[in-house]
């Protein structure tokens, strides 16, 4: 094919190709996808009819009758995303995990129990809606004082809102934060 | 215990995958690489699907004027390839830069600059998808009619080589390879549109969005305003996997529980990203006439991967160095491993396995953040971007791996005293040559930028981590940016002119030289006779040839780089891990 040619065909296939990758693909796609309605749209979470969240995105918790997330450096503005990319000798991880530990020991007062690792360490998009359901054990001694529910009912709370690795095998078992939090919410009202 | 079983499972998923791509790729392009193998017999279903391709094909060559059975030699190939790209790169490079006067962004988001639209033009022009910006400052349009767009194109770019190169080897004294359109097209139509839109309504199942509105703003239960960006996400998310991309829609890339929502999504991806650029290769054993070369090559490249993700896997389930320091009055349950820069869905384990599928497949995606790996852990992805030639990208992935057995296969000639031979064509010091240098190329395109990065100014000041580090992210941009594969240690502040510059050259030089050289090899080949197997022929079917392989990529691959990777993350090591 000539020079002429070659840049005609290319011009003519690359608007073939944006009507059929640009245009029809994707909205075929959004089509079949409201069979999943509310997942298509991002999984939005309803109380009262208000919009309050995401199931996949975190959130930052910060009162006392609530689970807490992990940290955030972006303190989980979902129109952003991405950890710090702090490297493990850069001195400014010792200095948040020195500073959070502090906060946690303060808040938690753990004794003798261990810090799960999870509660003091970023996650990658920092928007992680996920916290390891030692993290959320590790809190229930402070939320029964500060919500007077009793042990037993926070731990059978989080033993439901237990997701285990998918087919006991592929990744680790986690629990969701903001339901887990919702769910309490209404065992307090 | 449950680990290895887990993985035994993944693994055994992952051969049936390649199996059913490789297969179905070789039927698309029976014709056009000139092969006698059939479907086999529980395939034979796919015959089904041949008239409604066929009937959008021939609208798209009407469309075009594109005489099917006009086949062109390497030079023509070569040149049709890079007059298409080079209008693609014009259109993404334009888009880019005047996103913010172009139609859907209701964010009313800026435009790129233009060093950073050229940075970006490039790396999706050739599938690398190193990303200079955040995915959340692309508008809609940006992102369905660039990103998208050249997504499928510069996959079926890479995947229309593969049948060209086969014929190459496959032909008796006749210089035509086929025709670049037909192959785009085919490649395109019959498998990157339709098996991205199976996993892309997977991926909807499971929670990824693709949904046009804009921005999500909810009120949250602590009465605090939080605004959740949404957008086309699932369908982007499959054909980035699946066409070796690996560019994010959003900046935390497969980490962002929009992107990669489960561990179900999770698997599924990891297993796409490896098996599509896997079954090229076995479905280059296909048009052979030998399967059975097909496996010995994925076997000989799968050892190193299994070495690699051992390393890598191995370095994050130990703790992270900087949390166990912090231990001074609270004990620390690191029992999770290194949780720095990971999600809790994932875990360790999980995030290795994909760390090393990205890096050993030119794909680049993240699902957890390489900046914050253990020494040991970042080692892996290094060595695996090193070879560039496992698995690797769509279709040039075939190109590279032949390039290092033509080396192989000279070397092995040399120690028994013959005449080197593949596959009834002799290998002379013209394809040699051209296969030395091609191999040379990755350590030039890497280490003189990584040197002109560390002694200027405009170098230095992008360091995100002090100390050894700092200098791996810089030496991790240029292979990531050398070697088309586009994943990154994301702390790197890197939308700079200097970066923007340096990096987009080498994308381009990284893509375009060894396709022009596999290109020209394939020609020489292509106009020689195919001489018959004697006693004295090279067998290339046998475990003999696997460690020699795996011996030669070793050799060559991995230890130009070892001066570097000392400096990097070897230092870090030996420095207790700080």
């Amino acid at each position: 094919m000539s020079v002429k040619k070659n840049l005609l065909t290319a011009i003519k296939f690359i608007l073939v190709s944006l009507l059929l990758f640009s245009i029809i693909y994707p909205l075929l796609l959004g089509g079949v996808g409201q069979l999943f309605a509310d997942k298509a749209e991002g999984s939005i979470i309803y109380r009262n009819g208000e919009a309050v969240g995401s199931r996949l995105i975190g959130q930052n918790f910060e009162s006392d009758s609530y689970f807490i997330s992990r940290p955030s450096s972006i303190n989980y503005d979902a129109s952003i995303s991405g950890s710090d990319n702090l490297a493990v000798s850069n001195p400014k991880l010792q200095q948040r995990l020195a500073v959070d530990l502090e906060e946690i020991e303060a808040k938690y007062d753990p004794e003798n129990t261990a810090v799960p690792v999870d509660l003091i360490t970023e996650s990658a998009s920092a928007l992680d809606p996920h916290i390891s359901p030692e993290a959320a054990y590790f809190q229930v001694d402070y939320l029964s004082q500060n919500t007077g529910l009793a042990e037993s009912e926070l731990n059978s709370l989080i033993s439901e809102h237990t997701e285990g690795a998918l087919l006991g095998l592929f990744g680790e078992s986690r629990v969701n934060v903001l339901e887990l939090n919702l769910a309490l919410e209404e065992v307090l009202d | 215990m449950l680990n290895i079983l887990a993985l035994i499972v993944f693994f055994v998923l992952l051969f049936a995958l390649i199996y059913l791509f490789g297969e179905y790729i070789a039927w698309i392009y029976k014709d056009q690489t000139k092969s006698k193998s059939n479907l086999p017999g529980k395939l034979k279903f796919i015959k089904k699907l041949d008239r409604p391709f066929k009937f959008l094909e021939a609208k798209i060559f009407l469309v075009l004027n594109i005489d099917s059975d006009q086949e062109m030699n390497w030079k023509q190939y070569l040149f049709s390839l890079l007059i298409f790209n080079g209008v693609l790169f014009i259109f993404l490079f334009l888009v880019f830069r005047f996103q913010n006067i172009l139609p859907l962004n209701p964010l009313n988001l800026e435009g790129m600059s233009w060093h950073q639209a050229f940075h970006t033009a490039s790396t999706f022009v050739s599938n690398t998808n190193q990303q200079h910006y955040a995915g959340e400052t692309l508008s809609y349009f940006s992102q369905l009619f660039a990103v998208g767009l050249a997504m499928f194109l510069s996959a079926g770019t890479g995947l229309a080589l593969a049948p060209a190169f086969t014929r190459g080897i496959q032909n008796q004294e006749n210089s035509k390879l086929g025709n670049f359109y037909v192959n785009l097209i085919k490649g395109l139509i019959r498998f990157l549109l339709p098996v991205s839109f199976v996993i892309g309504v997977i991926l909807i199942s499971q929670g990824s969005p693709q949904w046009f509105g804009g921005e999500i703003v909810v009120n949250t239960i602590e009465g605090v305003k939080q605004a959740i960006r949404v957008g086309p996400v699932a369908g982007i998310e499959a054909i980035k996997t699946l066409g070796t991309n690996g560019g994010g829609f959003f900046a935390a890339n497969a980490a962002h529980p929009f992107e990669n929502p489960t561990i179900f999504s999770n698997m599924l991806l990891n297993l796409i990203m490896l098996a599509s650029p896997m079954a090229i290769i076995y479905a280059f054993g296909i048009w052979m006439g030998k399967r059975r070369h097909g496996v010995i090559l994925i076997g000989a490249l799968f050892v190193i991967f299994l070495g690699l993700f051992w390393v890598t896997a191995a370095g994050e389930m130990q703790p992270n160095r900087a949390v166990t320091m912090a231990e001074e009055n609270l004990h620390i349950n690191q029992s999770l491993g290194n949780m720095e820069g990971k999600e809790t869905r994932f875990g360790s384990l999980l995030s290795s396995l994909w760390a090393i599928s990205t890096t050993s497949t030119t794909n680049g995606a993240v699902n957890s953040m390489h900046n914050s790996y253990n020494p040991q852990g970042s080692v892996g992805p290094f060595l695996a971007m090193a070879m560039n030639c496992l698995y690797n990208g769509l279709g040039v992935g075939l190109l590279n791996l032949m390039t290092y057995i033509f080396i192989c296969v000279f070397i092995a000639g040399l120690m028994i005293g013959r005449a080197p031979q593949y596959l009834g064509k002799r290998i002379e010091w013209r394809e040699v040559k051209i296969a030395a240098l091609i191999i040379l190329l990755l350590p030039v395109l890497v280490l003189f930028p990584t040197s002109i990065a560390v002694i200027t100014e405009a170098g230095k000041e992008a360091i995100h981590n002090p100390g050894f580090t700092g200098f791996s992210e810089v030496l991790y941009e240029m292979f990531s940016a050398g070697a088309n594969n586009g994943s990154g240690m994301e702390g790197l502040i890197d939308n700079t002119m200097f970066y923007n510059l340096l990096n987009g050259g080498a994308i381009l030089m990284g893509r375009y030289l060894p396709i022009f050289g596999q290109l020209l090899i394939a020609g020489y080949l292509s106009n020689k006779k195919i001489r018959p197997e004697t006693e004295g022929t090279l067998k290339v079917e046998n475990l003999s040839f696997l460690i020699l392989f795996v011996g030669v990529m070793i050799i060559i691959g991995g230890l130009i780089f070892m001066p570097a990777l000392a400096v990097g993350p070897i230092a870090e090591m030996l420095n207790g891990g700080m």
